[in-house]
């Protein structure tokens, strides 16, 4: 029967903080040697295989299944899955890592404070322009059905590569959809946030597949680790016997 | 794609009516499906990039390529009939194939009539029929009546353009009604500061307020911004008894044989004019009783039939087996605004059709 593979950050401020985590929960985690160092281990949980991957690879190694859990963001997953709670359940959240996924137009909008604005904004500018209204985005997804969900219509989404915030000054889109922490870097591209335009507020999380399989020493050992991480809080525990009883039933 | 015998019959039908045959493409710039059906469609598009990043998209449909091709004047305004594959991504959880088999007509023309209207759903039923649907439940509708409504209600402009984009929406209607309360509280501050003043005055007000912020107009011009918050500022939610007026009539359904009269009660309780609506709804059902399609006598009408669809703007209608309402063999409808819009107004026609899914009719037959 299989062992508990889990995915930990592999790299930047991520990884660190991850690290610093499971050292504060007793877990330290050793890289193995080789020159790839994508494996690690954790001495005293013996029954786990640790993978190192991007947070991004996390994500979608959990919602395929190739990994039993691991550490990424909840932006990341909700992205990543189409819809997460069907594949995904969220066991921890660990309380590092935080950013806000949110909605922001240019500051000289003055008339636009909420997304029934901009919905209001975007069917003017395509009444008067025959074009739609650009989003630049990588939250493809997020945005689609936040957008949705507020009743907004007349957009196009175009895919941002990087630096998404500079897009609006760019010329080439009027909004951005986008993770920020404080919000000084929107701030400083003339942006600003729609009073309910914060989509997701995300934080790293210990997430697990119901994508793989799972033997009940996998089980065991995820069981482990939830209960020494979140000691003995009744609503971790809660989440992961509803896990544990998800994964026992076939995927629907 | 090799038709069945069934499919082959409801073509046959389709084709009888409806002048020569149409031959879409089958790749279509995604650009031209998410300007028409809007962003929320993506998930269920075949999309794709090609090297220079322009993306595209196989057809989710045969209405779009045909009607893209008269709007830009490469088909004569005429009445087309067609078939072929058409492609669309199953949402999660359904067994829908990617890639199904689809039958149609595209009626366009100068005006459209409801001798027009009827004339269509019975060449769709008995297309249907024809390809060995032996029961099925018709469900019908009308949006130039919700249209008619809204125009007959005493709503500021905004209200009237924000309830009817909002038909075809999951946001629908009812939740736009809903939130009007919230909304309101929106146009405090400065909207109501620089909304309260004169065209000129609201300019030069934004022009401060820009220059106190540090910040250039980013795609939108100064006038327009004051416009737009001189709007918020002069307008008003809906009053109690158009929003109540507009949820009773969303709530309305009806058999067909008291159709008529149960929106013509609707009026006169809401004390509203929408007669010239009205009169072509009767008119309409009138015409399709004397053609006698199969399936209608169980029709129903319901208000909100349609609004799955983005370009309906009249008559609607869907047949599905007995108890299989989500899973229409045939939709169609009326979309005088779609070739305006496709040709960004430079060209207009009016325009009905309906599509019969092939695999469906197989279904229907067993019902």
């Amino acid at each position: 029967m299989s062992t508990l593979k889990l995915a930990i950050p592999s790299k930047g401020r991520l990884k660190e903080q991850a690290e610093e985590f499971f050292a504060k929960a007793g877990f330290r985690i050793e890289a193995l040697g080789g020159s790839r160092g994508y494996f690690a281990r954790i001495p005293n949980l013996p029954d786990v295989e640790v993978r190192l991957l991007s947070a991004s690879e996390i994500a979608s190694s959990i919602i395929a299944g190739d990994v039993h859990a691991g550490v990424s963001g909840e932006d990341l997953l909700r992205e990543q899955a189409g819809d997460l709670d069907r594949v995904v359940h969220l066991l921890a959240p660990l309380g590092f890592g935080r950013a806000d996924l949110v909605v922001a137009a240019p500051k000289s909008w003055l008339d636009v404070e909420t997304m029934a604005d901009l919905d209001d904004v975007a069917a003017r500018m395509e009444a008067a322009t025959g074009r739609k209204l650009r989003v630049a985005t990588k939250y493809v997804r997020s945005t689609r059905r936040f957008f949705t969900a507020e009743g907004v219509g007349h957009y196009r989404i175009v895919e941002s590569a990087g630096a998404t915030e500079g897009a609006p000054a760019a010329g080439v889109a009027e909004l951005v959809v986008d993770i920020t922490t404080t919000g000084a870097t929107l701030e400083s591209n003339g942006l600003k946030i729609l009073r309910d335009g914060v989509i997701l507020r995300s934080q790293a999380q210990l997430a697990a597949s119901l994508g793989g399989e799972w033997s009940e020493r996998a089980m065991s050992s995820l069981r482990q680790l939830v209960v020494s991480i979140g000691g003995e809080d009744p609503a971790a525990i809660a989440r992961l016997e509803g896990f544990v009883a998800a994964a026992a039933k076939p995927m629907g | 794609m090799i038709l069945s015998p069934q499919a082959a019959a409801a073509l046959a039908r389709i084709a009888r009516a409806s002048g020569v045959r149409a031959e879409p493409q089958t790749l279509l710039p995604a650009e031209i499906v998410l300007e028409l059906s809007g962003e929320a469609v993506r998930s269920r598009l075949c999309i794709f990039t090609d090297a220079s990043g322009k993306e595209h998209c196989l057809r989710p449909d045969l209405t779009t390529p045909i009607a893209q091709m008269v709007a830009s004047g490469a088909l004569p305004v005429a009445r087309y009939h067609e078939s072929g594959p058409v492609y669309r991504l199953p949402p999660r959880g359904s067994d829908d194939p990617v890639e199904h088999l689809q039958l149609g007509f595209e009626w366009f023309g100068n005006v459209g009539s409801p001798a027009e209207d009827a004339e269509a759903l019975a060449v769709a039923l008995e297309a249907a029929q024809a390809g060995g649907v032996r029961a099925a439940e018709v469900r019908f509708g009308d949006v130039a009546i919700y249209h008619a409504l809204l125009a007959a209600l005493p709503l500021s402009d905004q209200w009237r353009d924000r309830l009817r984009r909002g038909f075809s929406r999951r946001k629908g209607p009812r939740e736009l009604l809903a939130d009007a309360g919230s909304r309101a509280v929106n146009t405090a501050g400065l909207a109501a500061r620089i909304g309260a003043l004169g065209a000129a005055d609201a300019e030069a007000a934004v022009r401060a307020e820009l220059s106190a912020l540090g910040v250039e107009p980013v795609a939108r011009s100064v006038k327009d911004i004051a416009d737009r918050l001189r709007e918020k500022a002069s307008e008003t939610a809906p009053d109690a008894a158009s929003a109540a007026a507009i949820l009773d009539y969303l709530g309305i359904a009806a058999p067909v044989a008291e159709s008529a009269a149960v929106l013509r009660g609707f009026a006169k309780m809401a004390g509203l004019d929408i007669a010239a609506a009205l009169e072509a709804f009767e008119e309409r059902l009138h015409l399709i009783a004397k053609l006698q399609p199969p399936f209608w006598s169980n029709a129903a009408f319901s208000a909100e039939a349609g609004r799955r669809f983005e370009y309906y703007d009249g008559f609607v209608f869907e047949v599905a087996p007995m108890g299989g309402g989500d899973r229409p063999i045939v939709s169609g409808g009326r979309y005088d605004g779609l070739i305006s819009r496709l040709s960004a107004g430079s060209r207009a026609a009016s325009g009905i059709g309906a599509a019969l899914r092939a695999d469906r009719l197989v279904e229907g037959a067993r019902a």
